[in-house]
C-alpha cells in the first residue's frame, strides 16, 4: 500500500509543474505586428541547421535564437519569451491553421529575401535521374501544380485521405527515408498512415516506376546519413538543396520552392490563450494528442516496440553476459584479455555511438530491421553490464565454501552450481534490476535509427500537435510506470527467493 | 592395511618447498593430533592428503588406492574435511547443508537424507536449529554443524584443520566434546590443532611437525612429557611459556599485563598464584628494571609438573643486579616478599632476574 501512494506521489510531482505552465503568461511581448518588417531586430526563433538564422540577423537585424522542436519554439512564442519563430512558409501557414492555435497569424517573408529550393536525395544518380525524368513529366501534366496548390499553396485539409496509388511492384521495392515529424511534408495523420507533399511525390514515383515502396522513418538530421550509408535508395521531406549536403548525397532538380514566414502572437492574445486550467489543460491535452487521429495506438505501438527491444536485448544479453564473465574468469590469460577488452570498449562507448557504429558500419550493409539492429546493440551493452555484475557477485561467494563443497566429493562443476551460482545470483540479483531499467531508458535514443518507439512515438505526435508539454509529460509517466513495476517484479522475485532459503 | 598412507609426498609453492619427502601410515580407528609452529606445513599436509593442494611430488594411497586427480571426487566422499572457517553453504539452512551431499552425490532420497542428517544433528546438539541459516548460528554452532556435514556423507577418515582457530575461547569446548564424542566412537581422524589438552588427552598419535616434515611422532606421553629431539622440547616448553620484550620506557604495559593474565588463565593457575605472578611481574618490569635499564625481555614459564612458575627478565648492560639499585624500596621489598626465590645471574653483558615462585 505504501508503495502504491509512493508511486502516486511521484507521478504527482512530475505533473505538478505542468499546472504552472498553463498560467504563467506574461504579456510583454505581444508583436501586434502588420508585416515581417515589424520583426526588425525582435527575437526570433529559429529551426537548428537551417537558413533562417542567418536571415534574421542579417536581414532582419534581430536575435536568433536556435531550436531543434518546433512545438518547443512555439510554446516560447506563446509565453512570450520570443517575438516570433521563422521557419518554412508552408509550415508556418499550417501551424496558424492548427486548432488551438487561433491567437496566432503569419507573416511571409519576400521571396527576394529567400526563396529556397528543396530537393529528393540519393547517392544512386541514376535513381535521381529517373526522379528527374518522373518529376518533369509530373511537371508537364499539371499534376505538381495542383499537388502543390492541395498541400502547400492553401491551408491544407490534414484529415483528408492520401490520393490512392496504385504501385504494381513488379520491378522490385523503394526504401525511402523520411521524417514524418514535418507539416504539410511528410507527417503522421489518422491511423499512422505517411502523409503530406514529399510523402505522395514519392508515392507516385514508385508507381511511375512500377516498385513498391516502403518509408523509414527517423530524425530529420538522421535522414541525410541514412541515405549516405546506402540504408535507403532515396530520401524525401523538407530538405533544402545546400552545398553541404551535396557533398554527402546527390539531389534531384527542385521539388519546390519555399519562402519562409514568422508566426506570432495576435495583439492581447497571450493572457487570453493561457487561462486554462488545469483539468481543461487534461482533457484537452488527451483530445488532441491521444484521442485525434487515433493516437493513443502510437503511443501503444511505440510501447510495444520499446517493451519488446527491451526485454529480447535483456534476455539475449544475459545469455552474452554469462559467456563474457566465463571469459573474465577463465583460466587463460588470453581469453580472459580478450573478455576485458570487450567489457572496456562497450563500457566506455556512448550507448547512442554503440548503436550508430551497429547500425551504419557493422550491420551497414545487411537486410536486419531496424528493431533487430538495436536488439544487436543493446544485447552488446546488456552483456558488459552484466559480465560485470555476475562476475563481482561470484568473486562475493567465500572460496572456503567452495573448498567445502569440494571437500565433500562435488566436482567443480557440481560445486558451481550448487554453491556459487545460487549465491552469485543472489548477490547479483539488485544490479540486474537496476541495469534493466537502465536498459528500458537507454532504448529511447533508437530515434536515432528510424525504430518508432515510446519516446519517438511521442516526439511525432508534439511534432504534429505542436503540444509542447502534453506528449513529454505522457511519455514521461508510461516510462515511469513500466519502470516502477518491472522494479516491483523483480523485488518480488528477489523476495520470493530469499523467502525459500528462510 | 593402513586406511590413508603417505609415501614421500612433496608440496612446492614456486620455488618455496613447504613439505618435502613426508610418508606416514594411518590405521582404521586412530585419532592423530598435528602440532608444531605455524608456518611449517601442518595445514597444507592434510590439504595435500586430500588434493585440495594436490601434492608436487609423491603418493597418497587411500584404503590401498593410490589417489589422482582423476578419482579424487569419489575418494573424498569417504574422507570428510573440517574447516577453521566452517565453510557452511550460506544460502542453505542446517539441514540443507547437510542433506546436499548425500542427495547431489550418492544418490539418496532427500527424505532418507533429511532422516539421518536429523539423527546427526541430535547427536551435535542442534536438531533445535534444523532450519536456521548459517548466519543465524554462533561459530561453535557453525563447526558443530560442519561436522554433522562431514558426517552425512559416513566418511572414512576426517580431516581437520585447525576447527577451533577462529573460535572465541568460550565455544573452544562445545566444539571439542563433539570431536571427543567422535574420537570414543572409532572415527578415523586426523587433526591439526593448537589445542594441546585435545592433543595430550585424545589422541592415539602425535605428530610433531617442524622443517617441512614430520619431525618426531609418538604417543602424546612421549611426545609432551619426554621429547626426544630438540626442536620438540623448545615447542613443548614453549607452548608453557610467555614472552614479552619491553623495548622502551614507554611500553605498553597493559598489554603485558593482560598478556600475564591469559597465561594463568589458560594454564589454570590458582587465583593467589595468579595474583602474586601479576604483582611480581609488575613491579619487577614497571618498576625495578626499566627505570634503570630501559629495554629488557620477560619470559615467564610454567611447569606442570613441579608445580612452579618461574619469571625471567633479561636486560643488557654491565652486571648488575636491578633489585640493589632501585630507588624504589617498596617495590624491591613486594617482590622479595611474593617470591620463594629470587636469583640473579650475568653472562655475555646480559643480566638475567629469576623469580620462583
Amino acid at each position: 500500500m505504501k508503495r502504491i501512494i509512493a508511486v502516486i506521489l511521484l507521478l504527482l510531482t512530475t505533473a505538478l509543474p505542468l499546472t504552472a505552465c498553463g498560467t504563467n503568461a506574461d504579456s510583454e511581448n505581444e508583436s501586434g505586428a502588420e508585416s515581417y518588417e515589424d520583426f526588425i531586430g525582435k527575437t526570433i526563433g529559429v529551426t537548428l541547421g537551417t537558413i533562417c538564422d542567418i536571415v534574421a540577423e542579417d536581414d532582419l537585424q534581430g536575435i536568433a535564437t536556435h531550436y531543434s522542436d518546433t512545438s518547443a519554439a512555439l510554446e516560447d512564442v506563446r509565453k512570450g519569451r520570443l517575438d516570433g519563430f521563422m521557419t518554412d512558409l508552408s509550415v508556418v501557414k499550417v501551424l496558424a491553421a492548427e486548432p488551438g492555435n487561433e491567437n496566432f497569424e503569419y507573416f511571409p517573408i519576400p521571396e527576394d529575401i529567400f526563396n529556397g529550393p528543396m530537393g529528393a536525395y540519393s547517392i544512386d544518380q541514376d535513381v535521381i535521374d529517373r526522379f528527374n525524368v518522373f518529376l518533369a513529366e509530373l511537371d508537364a501534366d499539371g499534376t505538381l501544380a495542383k499537388m502543390q496548390t492541395r498541400w502547400l499553396d492553401d491551408v491544407p485539409d490534414l484529415d483528408s485521405p492520401m490520393p490512392d496509388i496504385p504501385a504494381a511492384g513488379e520491378n522490385g521495392t523503394l526504401t525511402v527515408a523520411t521524417t514524418g515529424a514535418a507539416l504539410p511534408f511528410s507527417f503522421i495523420g489518422a491511423n499512422n498512415e505517411l502523409k503530406g507533399y514529399s510523402i505522395e511525390l514519392a508515392m507516385r514515383f514508385a508507381a511511375h516506376e512500377g516498385m513498391h515502396i516502403e518509408f523509414a522513418e527517423m530524425e530529420f538530421g538522421a535522414m541525410i546519413p541514412y541515405v549516405a550509408a546506402g540504408r535507403a535508395d532515396f530520401g524525401i521531406a523538407n530538405v533544402s538543396i545546400t552545398e553541404e549536403r551535396k557533398k554527402s548525397v546527390i539531389f534531384s532538380e527542385p521539388i519546390y520552392n519555399d519562402r519562409l514566414g514568422i508566426i506570432a502572437l495576435l495583439p492581447g492574445a497571450s493572457s487570453a490563450v493561457q487561462s486554462m486550467s488545469f483539468s481543461e489543460w487534461i482533457s484537452t491535452g488527451i483530445d488532441r494528442n491521444l484521442i485525434a487521429e487515433d493516437r493513443w495506438k502510437m503511443i501503444l505501438d511505440g510501447l510495444g516496440v520499446t517493451m519488446l527491444m527491451s526485454m529480447l536485448s535483456q534476455l539475449l544479453g544475459t545469455a552474452l553476459g554469462c559467456f563474457v564473465c566465463w571469459m573474465l574468469m577463465h583460466r587463460i590469460r588470453v581469453i580472459r584479455t580478450i573478455g576485458n577488452a570487450y567489457c572496456a570498449l562497450i563500457r566506455g562507448l556512448p550507448i547512442v555511438v554503440i548503436l550508430m557504429i551497429t547500425y551504419y558500419i557493422i550491420f551497414g550493409s545487411s537486410e536486419f530491421s531496424g528493431v533487430l539492429i538495436a536488439v544487436a546493440a543493446f544485447t552488446m551493452t546488456t552483456g558488459a553490464t552484466v559480465a560485470i555484475i555476475l562476475k563481482g557477485a561470484i568473486e562475493t561467494v567465500d572460496p572456503v565454501e567452495i573448498e567445502a563443497a569440494r571437500s565433500i566429493g562435488f566436482s567443480a562443476a557440481k560445486a558451481f552450481f550448487t554453491v556459487t551460482l545460487p549465491q552469485a545470483i543472489r548477490r547479483a540479483l539488485p544490479g540486474y534490476t537496476n541495469g534493466f531499467v537502465e536498459l528500458v531508458k537507454a532504448t529511447a535514443i533508437v530515434g536515432y535509427i528510424a525504430i518508432q518507439d515510446l519516446t519517438r512515438a511521442g516526439d511525432l505526435i508534439r511534432s504534429r500537435t505542436y503540444d509542447a508539454f502534453f506528449p513529454l509529460i505522457l511519455v514521461a509517466i508510461i516510462y515511469l510506470i513500466v519502470t516502477t513495476v518491472c522494479v516491483l517484479l523483480f523485488q518480488f522475485i528477489i523476495r520470493k527467493i530469499n523467502g525459500e532459503s528462510r | 592395511m593402513s586406511i590413508l598412507s603417505v609415501k614421500n609426498l612433496e608440496k612446492r609453492f614456486g620455488d618455496n618447498v613447504i613439505l618435502k619427502n613426508v610418508s606416514a601410515d594411518i590405521e582404521k580407528g586412530e585419532v592423530i593430533s598435528i602440532i608444531g609452529p605455524s608456518g611449517t606445513g601442518k595445514s597444507t599436509f592434510l590439504r595435500a592428503m586430500n588434493f585440495l593442494d594436490p601434492p608436487t611430488d609423491g603418493e597418497v594411497f587411500f584404503d590401498g588406492r593410490l589417489i589422482t586427480k582423476k578419482n579424487v571426487d569419489a575418494v573424498r566422499r569417504r574422507m570428510g574435511m573440517v574447516f577453521q572457517n566452517f565453510g557452511l553453504f550460506s544460502h542453505m539452512n542446517v539441514m540443507d547443508n547437510l542433506s546436499a551431499g548425500p542427495v547431489k552425490l550418492l544418490g539418496v532420497s532427500k527424505s532418507e537424507a533429511e532422516e539421518k542428517s536429523a539423527e546427526l544433528l541430535r547427536t551435535v546438539g542442534l536438531y533445535e536449529r534444523a532450519r536456521f541459516m548459517p548466519r543465524q548460528l554462533s561459530g561453535g554452532q557453525k563447526q558443530r554443524v560442519a561436522i554433522a556435514r562431514c558426517l552425512a556423507m559416513s566418511p572414512e577418515v576426517i580431516l581437520f584443520d585447525e576447527p577451533t582457530s577462529a573460535l572465541d575461547p568460550t565455544m573452544v569446548s562445545e566444539v571439542m566434546a563433539v570431536m571427543r564424542n567422535l574420537a570414543k566412537s572409532g572415527m578415523t581422524m586426523l587433526v591439526v590443532t593448537h589445542e594441546m589438552d585435545f592433543a595430550r588427552d585424545v589422541s592415539s598419535r602425535v605428530f610433531y611437525m617442524d622443517e617441512g616434515g614430520i619431525y618426531e611422532q609418538g604417543n602424546p606421553e612421549i611426545i609432551f612429557n619426554n621429547p626426544q629431539r630438540q626442536k620438540t622440547q623448545a615447542f613443548i616448553y614453549n607452548i608453557r611459556s610467555y614472552n614479552y620484550e619491553v623495548e622502551s620506557r614507554d611500553f605498553d604495559y597493559a598489554e603485558m599485563l593482560s598478556g600475564v593474565e591469559n597465561f594463568c588463565f589458560r594454564h589454570a593457575i590458582g587465583k593467589r598464584d595468579a595474583n602474586r605472578l601479576q604483582l611480581i611481574t609488575e613491579e619487577l618490569i614497571i618498576n625495578i628494571v626499566t627505570p634503570q635499564y630501559g629495554a629488557c625481555s620477560l619470559a615467564v614459564h610454567f611447569s606442570e609438573k613441579q608445580e612452579t612458575c618461574n619469571i625471567s627478565v633479561s636486560y643488557k648492560g654491565e652486571s648488575g643486579n636491578a633489585l640493589d639499585g632501585a630507588a624504589d624500596d617498596l617495590s624491591v621489598s613486594m617482590v622479595k616478599n611474593s617470591a620463594k626465590e629470587i636469583r640473579h645471574q650475568y653472562a655475555d653483558g646480559i643480566n638475567t632476574l629469576t623469580a620462583v615462585l
